[in-house]
């Protein structure tokens, strides 16, 4: 008696780390982000990797500034990596989920180096959102090292998913969740920002499937939870009916970037 | 076809609730309205009312609006005039319609002023909802337009072979900032928002008195609807000793009871729980509202709440009681119900350690996994009793 497993592989991947500028929403605002061309890109990737499959990963700091390669639970921030080097890990995951990589420097974190790799649920539809809130005038100060921590002070006015605003989001394949009827949606979640949000979905529940801080909620169907800093969340989407659905942050400060509706707002586009 | 579709909804109505009916609902929309503050002044806020069909001019907003109350399986229909200058929606939060009936005007469409719309939807899951004007939303809410749905079984039961309660309480949380409803036309940017007055159910601090108390007789199963359609993580603090167990959030059962004195709900998200007290309560939830960027502490409320534990486990004869023996008991109990129901034991602490469902009469319960110690069993309808386990 046997049965066909399918064996456990390595993912090899690489990401560059750069800096760039950008007016979203009418708001400058300095970026540093971890993607895997050679040319800036305003999204950090979003690592796949299937179940009981490792990942190798080259890091090249295209940055003028130290950065590490971090991920809460995996993988410890003491790994600096200097400005035009080049590092490598071999990683692997003790469960399926949603796991954060980040830098932990200030001017990393920050100005959101922080990304989604999400293990498992291999033969789903999956998505990305990564929400993200900035000062504007902030982000200066952060990206030269004169400050290192947010002030109690702190009243954001860009609010993204991915980089992107809404309605630019709907462009993002990763961000503007597109299915039909009956399929079992994946969507990886983290916060990589500096405030709680309370992520509002018309016309469906989501289960949580993993939660790596308010792990209470794991197994809930829900239409509206907390996303706080620094959480790890999937949820999975079974649509039941047609339409066009938006999800957004119910602390509705956060949905007028660019006017409204814009900021952390994004879409289910659900077909018979 | 059109009649078809209304057959079918009928007959999906009586399949989920024998008692499910059509329900009819007739709410306004105002922006010049007035309501009294803590302090005694008063403000301005937008808001939903009911209006009379034959007069639909006449209708009188309140803050919250409404709240609208339908039963399991329901057929609702919400017929909405908008008497007021400006667009608004009817935004039915966690209800899961349909694409039309979602309020939002990008994907369906806006009410203008005296014009009027009816938005429909089928009752299919108890539970705490929302409903909120979904037109520049970020404004329209904070100046008052929401209130709450609320999903009732029938037979007061929280969902299919769930708990029974016997009497119920809405608590919504919500907040404003006094310069907005002042200046509405030009509040400023909207990510500069700082909430700098909070609500549970439209009034706040001493307006929330005695007369409004939250009241748990001998014979009372509570159960209290929490939600939070403000901009702030609100903390409901209950006394220690009314020992709250929350059942449902957003609708829906939860799979693992969330046993605690504090409920967390952020913006959006509503919990259904039950209280199962062990002592004698005179005091208050209390009701602290934080800042999602560093939870700061910017508002409290305090809500009156009184149990009466003593009676509840006190044999009465004018009452049926829970009748256990023997106790003390080792391994296992009878219990001798007058209704088919569940029954909670919990332990000294609040903790619940077995649940299970009894018919009419004697029933005998295993309680070989409990620990030696004090316990409560609660049953659903309200009736309580002691008993001693010693192995």
């Amino acid at each position: 008696m046997w049965s066909l497993n399918v064996l456990p592989s390595t993912l090899i991947d690489t990401l560059y780390i750069s800096n760039y500028v950008d007016t979203i929403g009418g708001y400058f605002a300095h970026y540093r982000t971890f993607h895997r061309i050679d040319t800036i890109d305003k999204a950090n990737t979003e690592i796949h990797i299937n179940e009981n499959d490792s990942l190798q990963i080259t890091i090249i700091n295209l940055d003028s500034l130290t950065h590490d390669f971090t991920i809460d639970g995996v993988l410890d921030s003491n790994n600096n990596i200097y400005s035009g080097d080049t590092a490598n890990f071999t990683l692997s995951f003790s469960s399926i989920g949603s796991y954060r990589y980040y830098s932990s420097y200030a001017y990393g974190k920050l100005l959101s180096a922080s990304g989604i790799i999400l293990v498992g649920y291999d033969n789903y539809k999956k998505f990305y959102w990564n929400l993200f809130d900035q000062q504007s005038t902030l982000t200066d100060s952060i990206a030269h090292g004169w400050i290192d921590s947010i002030p109690p002070s702190y009243h954001p006015e860009l609010f993204s998913i991915n980089n992107s605003i809404y309605p630019d989001i709907l462009s993002d394949s990763t961000g503007h969740v597109v299915g039909n009827v009956g399929d079992t949606l994946i969507i990886a979640i983290i916060n990589s920002g500096n405030m709680a949000h309370s992520l509002h979905f018309h016309g469906y529940h989501v289960k949580i499937l993993d939660a790596k801080i308010n792990n209470h909620i794991v197994g809930w169907d829900k239409d509206t939870f907390p996303v706080v800093m620094n959480e790890r969340i999937t949820v999975m989407l079974i649509p039941d009916k047609e339409g066009m659905y938006p999800v957004h942050d119910h602390n509705l400060i956060s949905v007028n970037t660019g006017g409204y509706p814009g900021g952390m707002i994004t879409s289910l586009m659900i077909s018979p | 076809m059109r009649h078809l579709t209304v057959y079918l909804f009928i007959l999906l109505g009586f399949t989920l609730n024998g008692y499910a009916q059509k329900k009819h609902f007739y709410l306004t929309a105002k922006m010049n309205s007035m309501f009294i503050l803590d302090d005694g002044s008063t403000s301005a806020f937008w808001g939903y009312g009911l209006y009379n069909p034959s007069n639909p001019m006449n209708g009188a907003a309140r803050i919250p609006g409404p709240t609208i109350e339908v039963n399991h399986g329901d057929s609702v229909h919400i017929h909405f005039f908008n008497n007021s200058p400006e667009s608004h929606t009817i935004h039915l939060h966690g209800l899961d319609v349909n694409q039309v009936n979602d309020g939002v005007p990008a994907t369906s469409f806006m009410i203008p002023q005296h014009d009027s719309v009816t938005y429909k939807f089928l009752a299919n899951h108890t539970g705490t909802f929302l409903y909120h004007c979904h037109v520049n939303t970020s404004l329209h809410l904070a100046m008052g337009m929401y209130g709450m749905v609320t999903v009732t079984d029938t037979n007061n039961i929280m969902y299919e072979n769930g708990p029974r309660f016997t009497k119920s309480y809405n608590l919504l949380a919500s907040d404003g900032m006094r310069s907005w409803w002042d200046n509405p036309i030009s509040p400023g940017p909207f990510h500069l928002y700082e909430a700098d007055y909070f609500m549970i159910n439209g009034q706040a601090g001493s307006q929330l008195t005695e007369g409004q108390a939250i009241k748990v007789n001998p014979d009372d199963t509570v159960m209290i609807r929490l939600a939070n359609i403000g901009y702030s993580l609100t903390k409901f603090i209950f006394p220690e000793g009314s020992n709250p167990i929350a059942y449902m959030s957003d609708g829906r059962k939860l799979p693992t009871l969330l046993e605690s004195d504090t409920i967390l709900i952020y913006p959006g998200e509503r919990y259904s729980i039950i209280l199962r007290p062990i002592e004698d309560i005179e005091d208050f939830i209390t009701i602290s509202y934080h800042h999602m960027f560093n939870y700061t502490d910017i508002g409290m409320n305090t809500y009156p709440i009184s149990i009466d534990f003593f009676n509840k486990i006190s044999e009465n004869i004018d009452r049926p009681s829970l009748i256990v023996y023997p106790n003390p008991a080792s391994s296992q109990i009878t219990v001798n119900t007058p209704l088919p129901a569940n029954i909670t034991i919990v332990d000294v602490f609040g903790r619940i350690v077995l649940q299970t469902f009894l018919i009419e009469g004697a029933n005998i319960v295993n309680i070989q996994n409990i620990a030696n110690g004090s316990y409560l069993i609660y049953h659903d309808s309200g009736i309580a009793a002691k008993l001693e386990i010693c192995k």
